[in-house]
């Protein structure tokens, strides 16, 4: 639990990075994430390459469907570390 | 000697401020390098010296805001070196009469204890102001009685009042000059009327009615605005100006095509399979791409239109509209789009991007696109037909690759589908032609390896 946690601040850190102007506090773990922020497909990059590099996770661009939410986003990780 | 000026980055924006100085008197700088940040209702924006010779002297302070077209540095140039100069001084020697006076007085009221040498560089500052003001007073407005001077202690007071000098018929100072004390007036008269009815003020004989929202007006400053606008409301007001023109002006006609998308992301998938995120290429870079490559031999959408003639642009600089998050958009410009190919593309897109809503674009990036391509990103919507940038002659708009039932040889079969439109000046080319460049685009993007 304490591991989901940790991924889910790190994430929204990781957006905040890029787009620092979002609303994190009142995101919806289960909506669309890139939805909700209005992310474009470059900050959703961005997104995954930051990722990639503090989980060591690399999101394949065929698995893009699974990682659509900050929830899933963050059970995608955790399954595969 | 070269006087750099604050530069314009559209025709929507009437002031900049110069945020940081890059550069310092003395240095020698060479075509390309960045001499200052200017601080923008689109950001800052890296501004670039297009010669090579040495920076004579800094007429602006950081923190300054300027209007479109004042001096900011003068540049001696590399090959004016050992070449006299005397033209110059010339020239400065005709705006001393009232500049001195100017001078003088801001001198003796603020700057008592002020060393010769800063007085000097202020005279040299204040010169150079004149003259490009008068230079461009000339150029902005042709009407006979109209000012052909300001001194710059009374710019910056109006400035500072938020009064536009130019709605003053003339002024006080030597040739008509205004000066301080018009603009003081001026205030006065200001202060006096917005204590009395509206409906009840005859207007001042010294100053015009306030003009009405017209085109080429909308641009600069406001007549007597009593409060400064914010960025956001800026640029939506200069978008405005910008875009109402452009329908004004712009007989446009709209065409659109479906493109199936299925080969270029079938080469993409292949192409990204291994790669980290930042390698990977989306495809918006091969649509960018395709259209880039196919617009070299469709100049009639490739170029400007200013003053009833068409130029078209043997390059092609793609500007890419790019949506801020702090509302409102830029678009910079992909120099030479044509000859790159997606995957380098893709890494000018991201690149800009990122500078574009963080700060850094360069000056160059911002001012000379000759064609756009407005992309509402794939979550955006199915289509967009997009509004000309003037003087450019054609925009693109690409919708969201959705996913669709098509017929391909005759079977019906699952595709990705993307619409591409295209709105064209119809001054300058007609709609068989356009639809013949967006066929060529389609080709182009079914044979996706050619453009990697």
């Amino acid at each position: 639990m304490n591991k989901k946690l940790a991924l889910k601040t790190l994430i929204c850190r990781l957006i905040l990075d890029i787009a620092p102007e979002v609303d994190i506090e009142s995101l919806d773990p289960n909506e669309d994430l890139r939805e909700e922020l209005d992310l474009d497909s470059i900050d959703f990059m961005k997104l995954l390459e930051a990722v990639s590099l503090e989980t060591s996770i690399t999101i394949s661009e065929s698995d893009y469907d699974k990682v659509q939410s900050l929830q899933s986003m963050v059970n995608y990780i955790e399954n595969r570390t | 000697m070269k006087i750099l000026t604050m530069p314009s980055f559209g025709s929507d924006m009437a002031t900049g401020t110069l945020a940081q100085w890059h550069v310092k008197e003395g240095q020698t700088v060479s075509k390309g390098d960045i001499i200052a940040s200017i601080d923008t209702m689109k950001g800052l924006i890296d501004m670039e010296v297009f010669d090579n010779g040495t920076i004579d002297s800094l007429l602006a302070d950081e923190g300054e805001e300027l209007d479109i077209g004042a001096p900011i540095a003068q540049l001696r140039l590399l090959s004016e070196n050992t070449v006299s100069t005397s033209n110059i001084e010339k020239q400065s020697v005709v705006n001393i009469p009232s500049t001195e006076t100017e001078t003088e007085i801001d001198v003796k009221a603020n700057t008592v204890s002020q060393s010769k040498q800063e007085a000097d560089i202020r005279t040299k500052k204040e010169e150079a102001r004149t003259e490009l003001s008068q230079q461009s007073q000339q150029s902005q407005d042709a009407q006979p009685n109209k000012p052909l001077l300001v001194s710059p202690v009374a710019r910056k007071r109006a400035l500072e009042l938020g009064l536009d000098w130019r709605q003053l018929e003339h002024g006080h100072g030597p040739a008509g000059a205004i000066i301080l004390q018009d603009i003081e007036t001026a205030k006065n008269i200001r202060v006096q009327s917005s204590s009395q009815s509206e409906k009840s003020l005859q207007p001042e004989k010294s100053l015009q009615p306030e003009k009405s929202l017209q085109p080429d007006t909308v641009s600069q400053p406001k007549a007597i605005t009593e409060t400064k606008p914010k960025p956001a409301e800026m640029m939506r007001q200069a978008i405005s100006a910008n875009v109402s023109r452009s329908k004004r002006e712009i007989p446009h006609y709209y065409l659109q095509l479906d493109v199936v998308l299925n080969k270029a992301l079938d080469r993409l998938s292949i192409h990204n399979a291994d790669l980290p995120p930042s390698k990977r290429i989306l495809v918006n870079a091969l649509v960018y791409c395709a259209i880039a490559r196919s617009l070299t031999t469709f100049p009639a959408f490739n170029g400007f239109y200013n003053d009833g003639k068409y130029h078209a642009s043997d390059e092609v600089h793609l500007g890419n509209a790019i949506s801020l998050r702090t509302g409102g958009l830029i678009v910079a410009s992909i120099h030479n789009a044509h000859r790159l190919g997606a995957i380098e593309l893709m890494d000018k897109i991201t690149d800009q991007v990122t500078r574009a809503r963080e700060g850094g674009l360069r000056m160059s990036e911002v001012q000379d696109a000759t064609v756009t391509v407005s992309n509402l990103g794939d979550r955006g919507s199915d289509s967009i037909q997009s509004i000309i940038f003037p003087p450019q002659v054609a925009i693109f708009g690409i919708g969201r690759p959705r996913k669709m039932p098509w017929i391909i040889d005759d079977e019906i079969v699952g595709a990705t589908i993307v619409n591409i439109s295209l709105a064209a000046d119809h001054r300058v080319s007609d709609g068989h032609s356009g639809a013949r460049l967006l066929n060529k685009i389609n080709k182009l993007l079914q044979t996706p390896e050619k453009l990697l």
